[in-house]
């Protein structure tokens, strides 16, 4: 996730207390939403994202570590020991510098002494690890309906 | 998203800057002082509008009556410091109006002033000429029309593509954009650029946006000709009127590039409205056919799936800023904090297209 959820709540807030309020017509309506605010703000200090969602997100990418470190080591071309496999406890934050540092790496493979099977054949690996991380957040998330946010009754 | 309730020590969260606020009572007056600087007084305005549509720019609708009787439908957008794609400049889309004006094929409407001079209304604003139509988009019904309607409509928004980019640029103001730039290096300066609004490299990209900024640089294509592109160009970006596009609207971000740019960004699977064709109007190659009659540019297969690539990348460079503005307080709309969480949906539309592309 690249926002934090007391930035979103944030965001929440301010267009309610920005836009929506102001607009309001009756007492009823003006009090509700002071309270959805009030509850807000203070759910905005309690929450984060859930853990068992970033490991679901950390662990493909823990997998792949772990696996392109060890077919380059069965190919008899080790990754450079500056980009390391971790541990599988490592936090999501830091297997994605982990596998930044591996494209990297990578890309500056080419022509160079990896052969091209090979290099496809790690292409191919981290792609898959990234399309399963990406895939568990993305099922978490319902699609959003932008034709009800840019809608005119006029 | 699952939230998980956890105590954590009391933060305190501070307090966001005031949001922009586009429409206070003020505004009117405002603008009404600088037509009067720039056409003369007394001017008096009427039908005071904003639409709601967008998260980049503020968009006012409003009648301007002059002292010689005159009165013009005009819009005025303000480029909202807290916006999408903030900072923003109105010179690009006002240099392209202007110079686009009489281009046939090319609908654009009538610019007429810019500022960016923000001491006046908060934020650098542009007026153009209002013209007449809806805006239909690929979801829901909104392109709503019968098989020679849409048949007419899309024959126009190929047409109006291939206008633009055989435009001869070189003799208009447009040619300064074309400082630095050589067919070569086209690719990469717009890698750079949408990698730079992503926030790279002060802020790491996602492990997926990283690969494919790598992919980017590694296949870089040379671009057969350099064009105006025009940078958002889809359905959902003009105004119609029964069968005919009456304006391409939202130039803000066009810039000088490779035409498969814009062919690509029209195609992603994103304005497709769950349909196999571009923009839920026009298939590919009906499209690609018309497009080149009209503009005397051959498409190139290879360069466009490159393209796809690029413009996926420009997409989720967008999402990303998106985020990235919310988690910073400085996005003043809450529908771009909605916006963002479709990151990984686009990163796995990216993921996809990087596997089916040609690789040099």
């Amino acid at each position: 996730m690249e926002m934090s959820v007391v930035g979103v709540m944030e965001a929440m807030r301010s267009s309610l207390a920005g836009a929506v309020l102001p607009e309001l017509q009756t007492d009823h309506a003006r009090g509700q939403l002071a309270g959805v605010l009030d509850v807000m703000g203070k759910l905005e200090r309690m929450m984060d994202w859930a853990p068992a969602m970033l490991q679901e997100e950390a662990r493909p990418l823990q997998d792949v570590l772990v696996a392109v470190t060890a077919r380059l080591a069965a190919s008899g071309h080790p990754l450079p020991t500056e980009i390391s496999a971790g541990e599988r406890e490592d936090a999501l934050a830091l297997c994605e510098n982990r596998v930044r540092d591996l494209c990297d790496w990578l890309f500056e493979q080419e022509g160079v002494s990896l052969p091209r099977p090979l290099r496809d054949e790690l292409h191919a690996m981290l792609s898959a690890a990234m399309r399963q991380s990406l895939t568990g957040q993305r099922n978490r998330i319902p699609r959003a309906d932008y034709s009800s946010m840019t809608s005119s009754s006029e | 998203m699952i939230p998980a309730p956890t105590v954590h020590c009391d933060i305190a969260v501070p307090t966001p800057a005031p949001a922009f606020q586009p429409v206070p009572e003020e505004l009117p007056r405002q603008l009404q002082k600088f037509l009067e600087g720039e056409w003369g007084g007394p001017i008096s305005i009427s039908g005071w509008r904003r639409f709601p549509v967008g998260m980049s720019w503020v968009t006012i609708g409003f009648q301007a009556h002059l002292r010689t009787g005159e009165t013009r439908d005009l819009i005025l957008r303000l480029g909202d410091p807290k916006g999408l794609l903030a900072p923003y400049s109105t010179e690009p889309e006002y240099q392209a109006l202007a110079a686009l004006a009489d281009v046939p094929s090319l609908p654009v409407p009538r610019v007429w002033l810019r500022s960016e001079d923000t001491t006046l209304m908060g934020a650098p604003f542009i007026v153009v000429e209002r013209v007449e139509g809806d805006t239909p988009t690929p979801w829901g019904d909104s392109l709503g029309c019968d098989e020679s309607e849409r048949e007419s409509l899309a024959n126009e928004f190929s047409d109006a593509l291939g206008a633009l980019h055989a435009f001869d640029w070189t003799n208009t103001p447009l040619a300064a954009w074309a400082e630095g730039l050589t067919r070569e290096n086209v690719a990469c300066r717009e890698t750079a650029r949408w990698a730079q609004a992503g926030g790279y490299p002060d802020a790491p990209l996602p492990p997926q946006m990283h690969y494919a900024m790598r992919w980017l640089q590694a296949n870089a294509p040379i671009a057969e000709r350099i064009v105006p592109v025009h940078g958002d160009y889809r359905v959902g970006n003009f105004l119609r009127k029964g069968r005919k596009i009456t304006a391409i609207l939202d130039w803000e971000l066009v810039h000088l590039g490779d035409p498969h740019e814009d062919l690509a960004w029209a195609a992603l699977r994103a304005f497709a409205g769950g349909t196999p064709r571009i923009g839920g109007l026009v298939d590919a190659e009906v499209f690609h056919r018309r497009y080149t009659g009209r503009s005397g540019l051959r498409v190139d297969q290879a360069k466009l799936r490159y393209y796809q690539v690029l413009m996926q990348f420009k997409s989720a460079a967008m999402l990303l800023g998106a985020a990235r503005r919310v988690d910073a307080r400085r996005a003043g709309d809450v529908r771009i904090a909605a916006l963002s969480f479709q990151l990984a949906a686009s990163l796995i539309e990216l993921n996809r297209l990087i596997r089916e592309a040609p690789w040099k």
